[in-house]
This record gives C-alpha cells, sequence and structure tokens, in this order.
C-alpha cells in the first residue's frame, strides 16, 4: 500500500510554528472524526491504528498526542482545531473537530432549520441559566411560539428535541435535556461569548460548567470530575474558596482501564456488514 | 491594502450581512458573529495571545473561510452553488471567486482529502467528494446514517439491476415486499418516501424525473451524480451478490455492463491513492 505523503504548500502556512506533514492516515483519521462529531479517546485510538493499516500499515503508529498536535498545527490556519475535553457527568476523555472561527450554530444550520436552531437556542438559554445544568421538555416546549421562522407545533418540537439528541447536540435524561458533550466542546466560546453573565464557571479548571456540584456556602462551582480529582482521597474536603466543608459526594476519577476490564464501553461499536439472509 | 473597517464584533457583522433581514440569512447569521468576523479579518486584534498568525492575504482569508463552509456543506451532502459561496464567503472578492475557490479546494483535498466538483457547469454546481477511496470499508459513523445508506444501497441496485432507470411505484412495491412500507412513518427513515423522493434527491444520490405525458404525473428514478462519483455499479453488484450469497457473474449483462464501467474508471484514473478498495461497499442491512 502506498500512502500518498503531501506536505503543506508554502501559501498554507501563515503561522510562524512549523507546520506538519499531512498523510492519507492524518487525512482518513481527520474525516473519521468529523463524521462521528465527537469520540472517546479508546475509540479515538482505534481510529488513529485503523487509519494506519488501511494507509501506512508498516508505519509505526506515532502517539495520540503528537499524533494530533501535529494535524492541529495543520488545521492552526483554517481556525479549526481537535480538541480534547472531558465528560461533565464521568469525566471520560472525549476529542471533536471544533470550529474556532464561526459561532456555534454553524455546523447545526446545514442540519437545521431556522426554527429548529431557534428551537435550539432557547433550550440552550434555559439550560445555562438552570441550577442543574438541565432544563425541562416541558419548559422548552412552552417556548415554541416565540420562535423565529415558521410556525412549530409542540408535537413537532418534541420531535426536534429528538433530534437534537440523535445528532449529539443535547442529551436527555428522565423528560430534561442537557448539553451533549460535543457541544459543550463545539460550543464552549460561543457559549461564553454570547451569555457571558449567565455562563458558570469551573472553579478549579475554569472552563464551561453546565452539570456540577456547588458550595452551598459561598456557591462555587466545580465540574465532578474535577472534584473527583481535586478531592482525590481527601477525608474531609473542603471547599477551594470559602474552606467550608463539602456536603456532596465525591465521585471517583475515571480509570480507564477499569473501564476497560468492565468489558463493552458504552460506545463500542462494531463495523457493520450487510446481513445474509 | 485598503484600510480594515474597524469592527466591534457582532453589530459590525450584522450591518454587514444583513442579518436582521427576514429571508436570506437565518444560514448567513450562523457565519457572523466576533469570531467569524476574525476570521474573516474584520477585527483589528493587535496582540491577540491565540493566533500568533502572519497575515495572510486577504484571497488565502476567504478560501480558509470558504474550507469551513465547505466542511459544514459537505456533512449535509447538499450540492453547492458558485452563487452561494460568493454571496455568503468571498463577497467582495468575487472577482477573484474562481481563485479562491481553487485555493479552497487545495486546501481541502490537501488536508482532509475530500474534493469539490462541479457537478452542474451551466448553474454552477457543486458537490464534495471523498478522494481517499470512494471504496470505503469502514463502518459508517453515527446510527442515523448507516441504515439510510443501507437504504439507497438497495434503491441504487434496484435501478442498476432494472437497467438504470425505474418506475417509482416499482421501487415502493419492491421495498414493502422487503417489508417496508414507504407510507408509514418508519422508527429509523422516519418519512421513508421523503427520505427517497425528497432527500437522496437532493443530495444528488437519485435523481427523480417525471415520466413524461403522464396524467396524473407518475414518476422514475435513477442514479444521481453522487451515486456515480461515491460507488460503482461493480460495488452495487458485488452488495447484491453478497447479499443473495450468489456471484455477481449470475447477473451476466449488469456484471459486464459494471465491468465496462470500472474499465473506463481505471482508463482515467491515475490517482495513486486506491489501496483501500474492499470488496465491502457502505453497509447496512436491508430493512426489515
Amino acid at each position: 500500500m502506498t500512502s500518498n505523503h503531501t506536505s503543506v504548500p508554502s501559501y498554507m502556512q501563515g503561522s510562524t510554528r512549523r507546520v506538519g506533514i499531512m498523510t492519507d492516515v492524518h487525512r482518513r483519521f481527520l474525516q473519521l472524526l468529523m463524521t462521528h462529531g465527537v469520540l472517546e479517546e479508546w475509540d479515538v485510538k482505534r481510529l488513529q491504528k485503523h487509519c494506519y493499516k488501511v494507509h501506512d500499515c508498516n508505519a509505526t503508529v506515532e502517539k495520540l498526542e503528537d499524533f494530533i498536535n501535529n494535524i492541529n498545527s495543520v488545521l492552526e490556519s483554517l481556525y479549526i482545531e481537535i480538541k480534547k475535553g472531558v465528560t461533565e457527568d464521568d469525566g471520560r476523555p472525549i476529542y471533536a473537530l471544533v470550529n474556532l472561527a464561526t459561532t456555534s450554530v454553524s455546523k447545526m444550520a446545514s442540519d437545521f432549520a431556522e426554527n429548529e436552531l431557534d428551537l435550539f437556542r432557547k433550550a440552550l438559554e434555559l439550560i445555562i441559566d438552570s441550577e442543574t445544568g438541565f432544563a425541562s421538555s416541558t419548559n422548552i416546549l412552552n417556548l415554541v411560539d416565540q420562535l423565529k421562522g415558521k410556525k412549530m407545533r409542540k408535537k413537532e418540537a418534541e420531535q426536534v428535541l429528538q433530534k437534537f439528541v440523535q445528532h449529539k447536540w443535547l442529551v436527555e435524561k428522565e423528560g430534561e435535556f442537557t448539553l451533549h458533550c460535543r457541544a459543550i466542546l463545539e460550543m464552549e466560546q460561543y457559549i461564553r461569548e454570547t451569555y457571558p453573565d449567565a455562563v458558570k464557571v469551573c472553579n478549579i479548571c475554569h472552563s464551561l460548567l453546565i452539570q456540577g456540584q456547588s458550595c452551598e456556602t459561598c456557591g462555587i462551582k466545580m465540574h465532578l470530575p474535577c472534584v473527583a480529582k481535586y478531592f482525590q482521597s481527601n477525608s474531609e474536603p473542603r471547599c477551594p474558596h470559602c474552606n467550608d466543608y463539602w456536603p456532596h459526594e465525591i465521585p471517583e476519577v475515571f480509570d480507564p482501564e477499569k473501564e476497560r476490564e468492565a468489558g463493552i464501553s458504552k460506545s463500542n461499536k462494531k463495523p457493520l456488514r450487510s446481513r445474509q439472509h | 491594502l485598503p484600510k480594515r473597517p474597524r469592527g466591534r464584533g457582532p453589530s459590525t457583522s450584522r450591518i454587514l450581512s444583513g442579518w436582521e433581514g427576514p429571508s436570506t440569512s437565518w444560514a448567513l447569521s450562523a457565519w457572523e458573529g466576533p469570531s467569524t468576523s476574525r476570521a474573516l479579518g474584520l477585527w483589528e486584534n493587535p496582540g491577540s495571545p491565540q493566533f500568533e498568525t502572519q497575515p495572510l492575504s486577504p484571497l488565502d482569508e476567504r478560501a480558509n473561510a470558504l474550507v469551513q463552509f465547505l466542511l459544514v456543506k459537505y456533512q449535509a451532502k447538499v450540492p453547492i452553488k458558485r452563487s452561494e459561496m460568493v454571496k455568503f464567503i468571498i463577497r467582495e472578492y468575487k472577482d477573484e471567486c474562481l481563485d479562491i475557490i481553487n485555493r479552497a479546494n487545495n486546501k481541502l483535498e490537501c488536508v482532509f482529502g475530500y474534493q469539490l466538483k462541479e457537478i452542474d457547469p451551466k448553474n454552477h454546481s457543486y458537490i464534495i467528494i471523498n478522494k481517499l477511496g470512494h471504496h470505503k470499508g469502514e463502518p459508517v459513523a453515527s446510527n442515523l446514517d448507516t441504515p439510510k445508506l443501507g437504504l439507497l444501497m438497495v434503491v441504487l441496485s434496484l435501478i442498476f439491476m432494472k437497467g438504470n432507470c425505474v418506475r417509482e411505484d416499482l421501487i415502493f412495491n419492491f421495498l414493502y415486499r422487503l417489508g417496508l412500507d414507504v407510507q408509514e412513518t418508519h422508527t429509523l427513515f422516519g418519512n421513508t418516501k421523503k427520505l427517497i423522493t425528497e432527500v437522496f434527491v437532493r443530495q444528488k444520490y437519485l435523481e427523480y424525473r417525471r415520466i413524461p405525458y403522464t396524467e396524473p404525473a407518475e414518476y422514475e428514478f435513477l442514479w444521481g451524480p453522487r451515486a456515480f462519483l461515491e460507488t460503482s455499479k461493480m460495488l452495487v453488484l458485488r452488495f447484491l451478490a453478497k447479499l443473495h450469497k450468489r456471484d455477481p457473474r449470475c447477473w451476466p449483462f449488469q456484471y459486464i455492463e459494471a465491468l465496462a464501467e470500472c474499465e473506463s474508471e481505471d482508463a482515467d484514473d491515475d490517482e495513486p491513492g486506491s489501496s483501500d478498495k474492499c470488496g465491502d461497499p457502505t453497509s447496512g442491512s436491508p430493512p426489515r
């Protein structure tokens, strides 16, 4: 198998940093990452190996961090990057291709109509303003009359919300909606720029916070995985800001090894083959 | 270089884009905002810590923005008109629009392995195809697409087997016999009839033509330009063969036709990247 080595032409190098080399391995990786939207680290490693197998099976698989940094150096001039994040509920590392230059809804704009996008914005606002990071289906649906564009009935809006879930923009839990980890990764900048006053931020990592724990005395908030790391093996957890006793249950730090031992991970998709009848 | 206006972010961009306007551009509003203005060089942001880049030429800046625009469009799989590119991204540089489109295409190929292909030279309409071998052997991404692609393969193969052109009712009857009633709302496909007659057609996988002199109007299906670019008759035949556990040569006429297409493709195919040919077409089981 021949791999297609093309170095980046000079007119692309708008950066003072040394720009990396793109081969078909990297291109395939980018394509698949984009198609999936967001992937967990374990899947990303599998994906990387797959791309090497297809395009350059004799090469050694580069360390993931370097591999991604290489690609990011090429993407820099396009204001795109592969961003690493962590799921808010259980601290799994995730990766997504994030657009740094355009506003959030650009990726959604081609999949959704004007009124659907507006429904998303309304849901987003409710989620950001909420205490728990969740907005109830009822509250979102009550805003249907305020939507821009074509009139939408509540029944239709319910289906649109499901569409958002399918496209990994929202997550539903018991009739309530919050942002999918993909949305948080992709839209953090947009959210912070658009809702600078309402936005919550984690006291530890200073990133956008949708779900988390708060100190009942001084009100600072922390992501669950940040709480897990900060209070790891601390028998008397205390608020980093006001030193009051931290009243919530301390979650466990995410351990990828334990995850693999537990067997099938949530996002393990087997390749599909056409069924033989 | 002309003096760049001092942008104050959102308001400037909105004025420039006519965002307040009714019809056009909720879509454009997706491209407007402080970050986009930065990307289009409309903001002077000295000492921006994030991007310590040397200034790009305005054509390259527009080409970069166009690449992002195209990537979003790629996911939607709908054709893109040159006029859209000019309206939303190229704007005042429209005299250099072909140059910008070329630059964007180069980056698209070099970085992502995609390629812009003009499918309608009269109306200047383009689609984006995957240069890394349209013979995808890989699991397709989201659960959303795989069953739909499976359905599409079934429809494409039926059209091919029936001589490249099939009446609409034949397709729907065939699907019905497979257990899929296009009139009913399906858990995976939703409005199946709409999926086939509108979505697949819009994405250029299928062509939907009115049969002349029919009253009430009747329609027929053919392969669309994207189907020809992204798959091949041979792949479709192999898909069918696998399904029926038979050899593709059991269908001699179609086999010969598929071979002829392969040979004509090989004749003008000089790409080195065809190493990832796998027998497996975009996979998916036919609907139950």
